[in-house]
């Protein structure tokens, strides 16, 4: 009887382990891991991934496009420029809580799933069971409930809120709260109504970056903020800078350390659920990114990605070497920006052995030009709020030769306004005024702005009778915008109104103190997919220095100094307003419209030409790379190319 | 410490006491490096720190002149990638770096924390115990760490370049002045002319779009990428020195064809004096006359522009450097003074100034020991 | 007999000046720099009538153009100088420009036209230029004869570079000049007077001389405030141009001083009782006077490289100005130069201006010589 059940307790149990093999058996690994986990250093790889269940399977890429299956191995070298913060991962591996394809659409990322209850104050987040970060440890809900209150709340990271986490109520605001549920699911609980398209789908819950078990003795004592979860820490800045020492990160003081950990690619000491992990920090010569082993996605076939097995960045001083780089195939891939001669250069010196691949932009024209309203200097302010002027500036100038000059006749001349394809695109829109006609621009300015032409050959006020001339500020000190500048210069100085150029660094402080600039060129240009991904480029109330910040401050409060929003700009926040309040983001789409047509017919931004597309230049012979994508923040600028979908063919 | 006026070292030299007449080259040094030149060389060592001092404070003064700070560039870059800055940050990153406060008070407090820093607070003991170059903004990094980094190939490219220079420059000169007006001492001239004429980032410029002509490969920077990551071996040796051509040629060409010059006028000067005449009557060999006489006697004026020659090097370079991607201090310098990266763009001029004053006494020392009077006389004429 | 006296007589009471001039003549290199720096700063004074265009006339057709090329004969007969229009079709799914010469008909080439207008020596008003090209043989506008080539917004580089000559070739005489005024006043001073003052001007000299070059340059440029005329940006530039130059002058005339002060002659003009400023500027400057020009005209070649430095790293004139290192900004794309290189003309320029003055330098100082 005891050898009966004996036998048959084995056979179940090797059926059991059968069945869980049967099933663990669908995932393939990269040789260079599976070497690893031969010699034991790394555990099987169905450890390694989630649950099947909980598995992101990738079946296709962003745009649509199905996703080949490709093989692994290889290195991907690209050359870059002296960078901040963005140009490595950005580019790369950022992953998201709830992603978008190319359509607006959102899919789910990190997050397995997000829910809501009826009236919507309580929102849920399902997480994967079984997902690790990159040193192995699991991702639970105790990394979004510790980053939530010892991280972000506290402002030890010291970022600007997340706009997805708090509401105005009143004029002050109300923080969300979270709570764990179990190890896979946290909730959180709003004061009011928190609409999807302001919670999730306006892509500003961006990132989790803060895991418990790396932050837990880092965070000091003197940052704490009472929380339902988590204890004081208790320890000293002192303590916990020399944490950092330990683990090799050199900082300054308690608070650079916090704020270390918002770009935790430029760290390789921080753990990440990335695709892949840093292995130097950046600015070093060359940066490698060796694919994570812990990576949480599988294509189709069962193969766990990314299939390229790393990724090198070498550094360079300029975008002209990145470019010899290239084309002497020291490396694979180069990205280009506005610069088309150069992409040009690069088909004709390697042929077929390049492909290109487009990001057509959303900017609302290319050399935007916009007034400050709100100017100290009275008769400036009327004269700039006079729609008149505005128009006047732009018909005077003689778009073809711009378009030419600027970009060899490889744009349109436009106005400001969507671009084809982009949302909202309307062909009167985008050519209302862009007739050149200087002589009506000089009647305009005399007749219906009332100034005067002086004998030296510019408008002069009437009232103080000074000369009408306004400083252009702008942020970008290079040679190449002065002289794109100075094309337009010419057609203004034709009709007898003086811009000069001011090229300064600190443009954003000069705007702020509104003081010392009169309009501003090719700064804060006026874009985005839609109204959704960047309010506050698309509420053009930058033209007001009170409202600036409009963005940053939630539009709670602005200063009542300078002076109060009426007529067409009152109706725009209004309007805005509105749009605030409705739940789903596609029936917003009415109300947009509505907006934009108030920023056209008050031209209160005025542009030169359509924007040139930015490329990427890309060895041939590289699989899964999408046809052209749309630059946008939303999309994550040129992430949404997807380097973990990568194969070398 | 106290400013010294430091006479010249060679008068110091031939006025001190004489001492017994020695044969030998080791006892010419040990003699030479007696205990008043050594306490002399002490000195200037000193000295150079009140300079640095002075200097310092100049660079500090210039890299505050432009309208704004760091704060206000970053904040404009982070801007132009998205992300958005409250007026609150903004001022407490001001505070932070502490660039809220007025001129003089920064001035102190970086100059202080560089001379000593007191070692009370314990995470100064973990830090470095006496020295606090401070941060730089833009690298994120203490100031040091960065230097470090930089110096090591900023030293020895510029040594290398230095030591080519003279082994270039010396045969072609000495040769250009004994074949006065032949082909080769014209062909010599135009080069050096042409090479002194040409701004260095052009030079860098043509060489490369040449190497791309001819070998399709312009070679951007010192380092491949598989050096970068295995070092430099056996194998890729030769590639490194393929590399090396023209760095060297650009960094070096124009202090070569000054030093050439200098050289040959002051060897025709030489050769032209009588006392070439006697030795040849008293039939001594050419080649001796030329090297034995002439050209010590030549070489003066060079050792004495060593330092300045140093000096050039290292500001000469820096577009150039950054032309051809080399990563030495000099386009660190560049960037940081652009973006008004203080600590960093004063840590590193006041590097370059120490390595150039060391240079000076070298050059001073080893041309008081080259002049044979100060040698073997030791004491006054 | 007579006259090889009369030449020796005139040799034995030739001034200091007259001498050094006979021996310049002989230098030949030195004459052929004269020569070309002659006509360099004649073109530069004439800049806007050999010019054919302004610095900001933009031309989107001419962008990134060849030199033009001059025609004789047109449909088989002979019809002089001609140009012909450039014709540019721009393809938008390839991004590719095709630009081809536009045969259908010529444009003569006219000497002594009236183009833009411009003022000689900054306020004739005048609009004649040494060459242009007029309407075309049906009538058609728009032809241009650009000589080296259109730039990256399509101006002419011939223009440009006689235009920016103008600036190149003046900021350096400035820069010596106010250097000169410097290091001779400092190193008067320094090395008449001795002792404390002497010691506080070496420090000084040495603090910026051991402050690398460039970087100056860089942090006093930036300090430049932004937006102002192009005439501000001159001085401003010729200041921090002479600011680095005047301390190896002083260190010259201080030595010169130190020597010179122990002489009898000068203790013989002070017992009589020559003021101290007169004993300097009387006495003891004429001494070495010609030594000091030697010195300005050979840091002059520096100042025209730094100029070209700062100005290529965007530092120094500002458009619509131009100067020689402007134009360079262009050559720091080596794909740029590849497929276009008659922009690295101003290179050509600016090596034999400075080549010339070396030249000429030497010259100098053999001829102030008094040992040759």
């Amino acid at each position: 009887m005891k050898k009966v059940l004996v036998i048959v307790l084995t056979a179940l149990l090797t059926l059991s382990i059968a069945a869980v093999h049967a099933e663990g058996t669908e995932f393939k690994e990269a040789p260079m891991l599976a070497e690893k986990v031969a010699a034991g250093e790394l555990p099987p790889v169905e450890e390694r991934l989630p649950k099947p269940e909980d598995v992101f399977v990738v079946t296709n890429l962003k745009n649509g496009d199905m996703l080949d299956i490709g093989t692994y191995g290889g290195t991907l070298t690209k050359a870059v420029t002296k960078v901040g913060n963005w140009e490595l991962c950005r580019s790369t591996t950022l992953e998201r809580p709830v992603d978008f394809d190319t359509t607006g659409a959102p899919f789910n990322n990190v997050l397995k799933s997000i829910e809501s209850n009826e009236d919507m104050t309580e929102w849920t987040m399902h997480l994967r069971e079984g997902m690790r970060w990159s040193d192995g440890e699991p991702f639970t809900a105790d990394d979004i409930t510790f980053w939530y209150y010892m991280l972000h709340k506290n402002n030890y990271d010291g970022l600007a809120y997340w706009a997805a986490l708090f509401q105005v109520i009143d004029g002050e605001e109300v923080w969300a709260e979270v709570e764990k549920i179990d190890d896979y699911t946290v909730k959180w609980t709003f004061a009011q109504p928190q609409f999807r398209s302001n919670f999730v789908d306006t892509g500003d819950l961006k990132w989790f970056w803060a895991p418990k078990h790396f932050w837990e003795d880092k965070v000091p004592s003197s940052y704490y903020m009472e929380n339902p979860i988590w204890p004081d820490t208790g320890l000293s800045d002192e303590e916990v800078m020399a944490k950092f020492m330990e683990i090799g990160m050199e900082l300054d003081s308690v608070k650079a350390c916090g704020k270390s950990g918002y770009y935790f690619w430029n760290h390789p000491q921080m753990p990440t659920i990335s695709a892949y992990i840093t292995m130097n920090e950046k600015n070093d010569p060359l940066v490698k990114m060796v694919r994570n082993p812990y990576y949480w996605k599988v294509d189709a076939a069962g193969n766990q990605l990314p299939y390229i097995d790393e990724m090198d960045f070498l550094i360079v001083n300029n975008s002209d070497q990145a470019i010899l780089m290239l084309e002497s195939n020291d490396s694979d891939v180069d990205y280009i920006v506005a610069n088309i001669k150069d992409v040009i250069a690069i088909e004709d010196a390697m042929g077929d052995g390049v492909e290109r691949h487009e990001l057509t932009s959303t900017y609302w024209g290319d050399g935007q030009l916009y007034f400050n309203l709100t100017n100290k200097n009275l008769e400036m302010r009327d004269l700039v709020n006079n729609k008149s002027f505005r128009i006047a500036l732009s018909i005077g100038v003689d778009r073809d030769q711009v378009v030419n000059l600027w970009y060899d006749g490889l744009t349109e001349p436009a106005n400001a306004a969507p671009e084809y394809p982009n949302f909202g695109y309307n062909e009167e829109w985008a050519l209302r005024y862009t007739e050149y006609d200087p002589e009506s621009a000089k009647k305009l300015l005399a007749e219906d702005c009332g100034l005067v032409m002086g004998s030296d050959g510019w408008f002069h006020f009437p009232g103080s009778g000074d000369k009408v001339s306004l400083s252009v500020v702008c942020g970008k000190t290079d040679a190449a915008t002065a002289e794109k500048y100075a094309v337009l210069k010419q057609y203004w100085d034709a009709i007898g109104i003086e811009m000069n150029l001011n090229q300064a660094d600190n443009y954003n402080t000069i705007c702020d103190s509104n003081e010392g600039w009169d309009a501003a060129w090719g700064e804060n240009e006026v874009s985005g997919y839609k109204i959704e991904s960047r309010p506050k480029q698309f509420i053009p109330l930058n033209l007001a220095a009170t409202w600036y910040s409009f963005y940053d401050t939630r539009g709670s409060a602005y200063n009542p100094e300078f002076f109060d929003l009426d007529g067409d700009l009152l109706k725009l926040y209004e309007v805005y307003q509105e749009w605030l309040q409705i739940p789903e983001l596609t029936d917003r789409d009415e109300k947009e419209l509505e907006m934009m047509q108030i920023l056209i017919d008050n031209t209160w931004f005025l542009a030169y030409s359509t924007t040139p597309s930015e490329y990427y230049m890309v060895r041939s012979g590289i699989g899964n790379w999408p046809e052209s994508m749309l630059n946008e923040d939303k999309f994550n600028f040129q992430m949404q190319f997807g380097f973990n979908t990568l194969y070398f063919k | 410490m106290a400013f010294h006026s430091h006479p010249s070292l060679k008068e110091m030299l031939m006025n001190g006491e004489k001492t017994k007449e020695t044969t030998g080259f080791w006892e010419d040094v040990k003699s030479f490096f007696r205990s008043d030149l050594v306490s002399y060389i002490i000195k200037r060592i000193l000295a150079i720190f009140p300079s640095l001092l002075l200097i310092s404070f100049v660079i500090f003064i210039v890299i505050q002149l432009p309208p704004g700070d760091y704060v206000s560039a970053y904040i404009a870059k982070l801007q132009g990638q998205g992300e958005q800055m409250p007026p609150e940050v903004i001022a407490q990153l001001r505070e932070d770096f502490d660039l809220d406060k007025p001129f003089l008070l920064q001035y102190w407090s970086w100059i202080k924390g560089i001379i000593w820093t007191p070692s009370n607070t314990s995470w100064y003991r973990l830090y470095h115990s006496h020295h606090n170059w401070k941060y730089s903004f833009s690298e994120g990094k203490p100031v040091w760490t960065v230097i470090k980094e930089y110096l090591p190939l900023t030293v020895g490219l510029t040594l290398s370049v230095m030591i080519f220079q003279y082994l270039v420059s010396i045969p072609l000169a000495v040769y250009s002045a004994t074949h006065q007006y032949s082909l080769g001492d014209y062909l010599l001239s135009f080069i050096g002319f042409i090479g002194a004429a040409v701004p260095g980032f052009i030079l860098a410029i043509i060489c490369m779009v040449l190497a791309y002509k001819w070998t399709g490969n312009p070679m951007v920077g010192l380092f491949s990428k598989e050096m970068l990551e295995n070092g430099i071996h056996w194998n890729n040796l030769g590639e490194f020195l393929k590399r090396l051509i023209i760095p060297f040629i650009v960094l070096g060409l124009g202090g070569t064809c000054g030093t050439i010059r200098s050289i040959r006028a002051q060897m025709l000067d030489e050769i032209s004096q009588p006392y070439t005449l006697t030795a040849r009557a008293k039939g001594v060999s050419e080649s001796k006359i030329i090297w034995k006489y002439c050209f010590r006697a030549a070489i003066n004026p060079t050792v004495t522009s060593l330092g300045t020659s140093l000096s050039h090097l290292f500001s000469g370079s820096t577009v150039s450097a950054m032309v051809l991607n080399i990563m030495i201090l000099g386009p660190v310098l560049y960037e940081a003074l652009l973006s008004q990266d203080m600590y960093l763009a004063g840590a590193i001029v006041m590097v370059q100034a120490f390595l150039v004053e060391v240079g000076i006494l070298l050059a001073d020392i080893g041309l008081a020991f080259l002049d044979p009077r100060i040698r073997f006389s030791g004491g006054s004429r | 007999m007579a006259k090889n006296n009369q030449s020796k007589e005139a040799y034995y009471v030739a001034s200091q000046w007259q001498l050094m001039g006979r021996k310049l003549k002989q230098h030949k290199l030195a004459r052929i720099s004269m020569v070309i720096l002659g006509i360099l700063y004649f073109f530069a004074l004439f800049g806007n009538f050999i010019a054919p265009y302004g610095t900001i006339e933009f031309d989107s057709i001419y962008k990134d153009s060849s030199p033009t090329k001059i025609h004789l004969y047109h449909e088989g007969e002979k019809v002089g100088p001609f140009v012909y229009k450039l014709s540019k079709i721009s393809d938008k799914k390839t991004l590719r420009v095709t630009i081809s010469e536009d045969t259908s008909e010529y444009y003569p080439v006219h000497f002594f036209t009236h183009g833009e207008p411009y003022k000689v020596l900054g306020f004739i008003p005048c609009d004649l230029h040494l060459f242009g090209v007029g309407e075309g043989s049906s009538g058609g506008k728009g032809a241009r004869i650009y000589l080296f080539g259109g730039d990256s917004l399509g101006r002419d580089i011939f223009s440009r570079i006689f235009l920016g000559s103008q600036i190149s070739l003046t900021i350096p005489f400035v820069a010596a000049a106010i250097s000169l005024f410097l290091g001779v006043l400092l190193g008067a001073v320094s090395g008449y007077f001795g002792g404390r003052v002497d010691f506080i001007i070496q420090r000084l000299i040495e603090v910026i001389s051991a402050v690398p070059q460039i970087p100056l340059w860089l942090a006093l440029s930036a300090a430049i405030p932004a937006g102002i005329s192009t005439i501000q940006i001159y001085f401003y530039m010729t200041i921090i141009l002479s600011f680095i130059n005047w301390t190896g002058m002083a260190r010259t005339v201080r030595g010169k001083f130190l020597s010179l002060k122990n002489e009898d002659f000068i203790m013989a003009a002070q017992l009589s009782g020559v003021s101290t400023w007169n004993i300097i500027w009387t006495h003891m400057v004429p001494g070495f006077l010609s030594y000091l020009i030697v010195s300005v005209t050979r840091s002059i070649p520096s100042s025209i490289i730094g100029e070209t430095s700062m100005s290529y790293l965007g530092l120094g004139i500002k458009p619509p100005a131009t100067s020689w290192g402007v134009m360079l900004q262009e050559t720091s794309s080596v794909t740029n130069i590849v497929s276009h290189p008659n922009k690295l003309i101003p290179i050509i320029f600016v090596t034999v201006t400075v080549l010339a003055f070396n030249f000429f330098g030497d010259g100098l100082r053999d001829a102030a010589d008094p040992y040759k």
